[in-house]
């Protein structure tokens, strides 16, 4: 029992003393005795006075008052505390000594038949109970001696947690400051991204009278640019905002069918371009569906870029709209590529914030990363979920619900 | 006779994009840069819609349009707010405030000419309230 402590308290503690060095430390052991019957005190003097080697001072109070005092006033190394305290009892001592701010080790001294008592006071927060009739010289002094050991050890490990809890709310706020930071310099370069974009378009549109077919292309390139920057920094804002829980939706009842045919169309020039073919399967009569249209858009946005990046020329991307079978309030909507496919131990970890399968193919295309975790967690925010299944060399196919028109009202 | 378009807006780069891309459409544009600014522009030109940034020198976009629905020659003009900020409380006092649309900053060109399209449609078949 006792080596057993002292293993835990050199992992815990620098200054570790086992109960033979307290007893050769030099100074005396302050002991505080609550005890009303003077008998007693007496007994309890000449079981500590004699024994040899160890030095005890035992200040002795005999009434309850007078207990909680020298308690609270936290001097003594060590409390002897009886069980029978005139109208009140040593149970309640603890009680009112601790709610007072006594901190000292209490050893509760109890009578015949005293274990319910002694259950009681562990409860309480005493240390341990040594039954009067089995006091002797050697069991007083080793059980004086456990509890300071005891208490040592607790407090050692109530530092140790409290000292773990600190630093655990220090990360968090770090944390929480990197996060705003991030916050605010993505909202700073999207004003004069935006403002770039927008001035490049205005000339692009003839808005500023006419300009020649080459300096179109240049400036095409420059809003290409520009748009590129914009999408990396919005999804930075949006990773910000779902680590700070600010990634809000607006639902309303949208069809379905021409968000999926309008966000094909836009793809259709670059699918054209990589010799991808691109094809929808909504299933007729799907009834609307209520959702956040720019969110949603945005998560087709993501799975049709990823599937655009990872496709080569020849395959095809399918995106299909059907009731989901597992649950009659929602869509089910898919995107399915003939690319590279996911490798097995790579699939759990695609919806990581920070994590990118690193390969030279992905880098070639760059961004963030960021898109299936904020898809991840936009359809979240639909009630739905997200999910991938895949093979390499046999292409992937993600899928995500959404909820119908009135899902919200059963 | 061309619809105007009050645009209150404190970002002069959002005010040159804007009143460029709705002049294109065919509407005129008067712009204030602050709150003050904004009524007084209101009373000159009585516009058809009014668009709003919310958070500007001089007072909140939401406190402007509340001085624009008691003023006698804009009570029933559409407002159409407009914010860099994300913030959902916002929408929320916008749309209780009875705004025709709210947009987050950026937002499409396009989209927002389809509000004010529609606001001022909405806003002519109404009969003309005099508090």
């Amino acid at each position: 029992m006792i080596s057993e402590h002292n293993e835990t308290a050199k992992f815990f503690s620098t200054q570790d003393h086992t109960p033979d060095e307290i007893r050769h430390s030099g100074s005396p052991t302050r002991v505080l005795l609550v005890e009303d019957d003077e008998d007693d005190y007496l007994l309890t003097r000449e079981l500590l006075a004699d024994f040899s080697g160890t030095q005890f001072r035992i200040d002795w109070v005999s009434t309850y008052e007078a207990g909680l005092t020298a308690m609270t006033r936290n001097t003594h190394d060590v409390v002897l505390l009886d069980y029978n305290l005139g109208a009140r009892t040593g149970l309640d001592l603890i009680r009112e000594g601790q709610e007072k701010g006594c901190e000292l080790p209490i050893m509760m001294l109890t009578g015949c038949g005293g274990e319910l008592i002694a259950t009681h006071a562990l409860q309480l927060g005493a240390t341990d109970y040594l039954p009067k009739n089995l006091a002797s010289r050697g069991s007083l002094e080793r059980g004086i001696m456990n509890a300071l050991e005891k208490a040592k050890l607790r407090k050692n490990l109530e530092d140790y947690r409290r000292h773990l809890e600190e630093n655990n709310q220090t990360l968090v706020r770090k944390n929480e400051e990197v996060q705003r930071f991030y916050h605010t310099v993505a909202h700073e370069l999207t004003t004069p991204l935006t403002a770039g974009r927008e001035f490049a378009s205005i000339i692009l549109d003839g808005l500023a009278g006419s300009i020649s077919d080459e300096q179109c292309e240049y400036l095409g390139l420059v809003k290409d640019c520009f748009d590129q920057m914009s999408h990396i920094v919005n999804d930075l804002l949006d990773t910000t905002r779902i680590e700070t829980g600010k990634l809000s939706i607006h639902q309303r009842s949208v069809p379905l069918g021409p968000l999926i045919t309008r966000i094909l169309t836009e793809f259709k020039p670059v699918g054209e371009e990589n010799g991808i073919t691109l094809s929808s399967a909504v299933e007729p009569r799907l009834p609307n569906v209520f959702i956040d249209e720019h969110r949603i858009a945005q998560v087709l946005n993501n799975l049709l870029s990823n599937a655009m990046k990872f496709t080569p020329a020849g395959g095809v991307i399918t995106v299909k709209a059907c009731p989901d079978s597992g649950n009659p309030t929602h869509i089910l909507v898919s995107v399915k590529d003939t690319g590279c496919g996911i490798a097995p131990g790579d699939l759990h970890r695609i919806f990581d914030r920070l994590y990118q399968v690193e390969t030279a193919h992905e880098r070639l295309h760059g961004g963030l990363g960021l898109g299936l975790a904020i898809s991840q967690e936009v359809v979240r925010l639909h009630g739905g979920t997200l999910s991938v299944e895949s093979s390499l060399g046999r292409g992937s196919t993600f899928f995500f619900t959404i909820p119908k028109e009135n899902a919200t009202d059963g | 006779m061309k619809h105007k378009v009050l645009l209150v807006e404190d970002d002069k780069m959002t005010v040159k994009v804007l009143s460029v891309r709705l002049k294109a459409k065919g509407y005129e544009v008067i712009v204030a840069f602050d709150a003050v600014m904004a009524l007084a522009q209101a009373k000159e030109h009585k516009p058809d819609v009014i668009l709003l940034d919310i958070f500007m020198p001089g007072g909140n976009g939401l406190t402007v349009a509340e001085w624009l629905q008691d003023s006698t020659f804009t009570t029933s003009t559409p407002l159409i707010f407009l914010t860099a900020s994300k913030l959902p409380e916002l929408r929320e006092k916008a749309m209780a405030l009875g705004a025709a649309a709210f947009f987050e900053k950026p937002f499409e060109f396009n989209e927002l000419l389809a509000a004010i399209r529609e606001a001022i449609g909405v806003s002519s078949q109404q009969p003309v309230s005099i508090s």
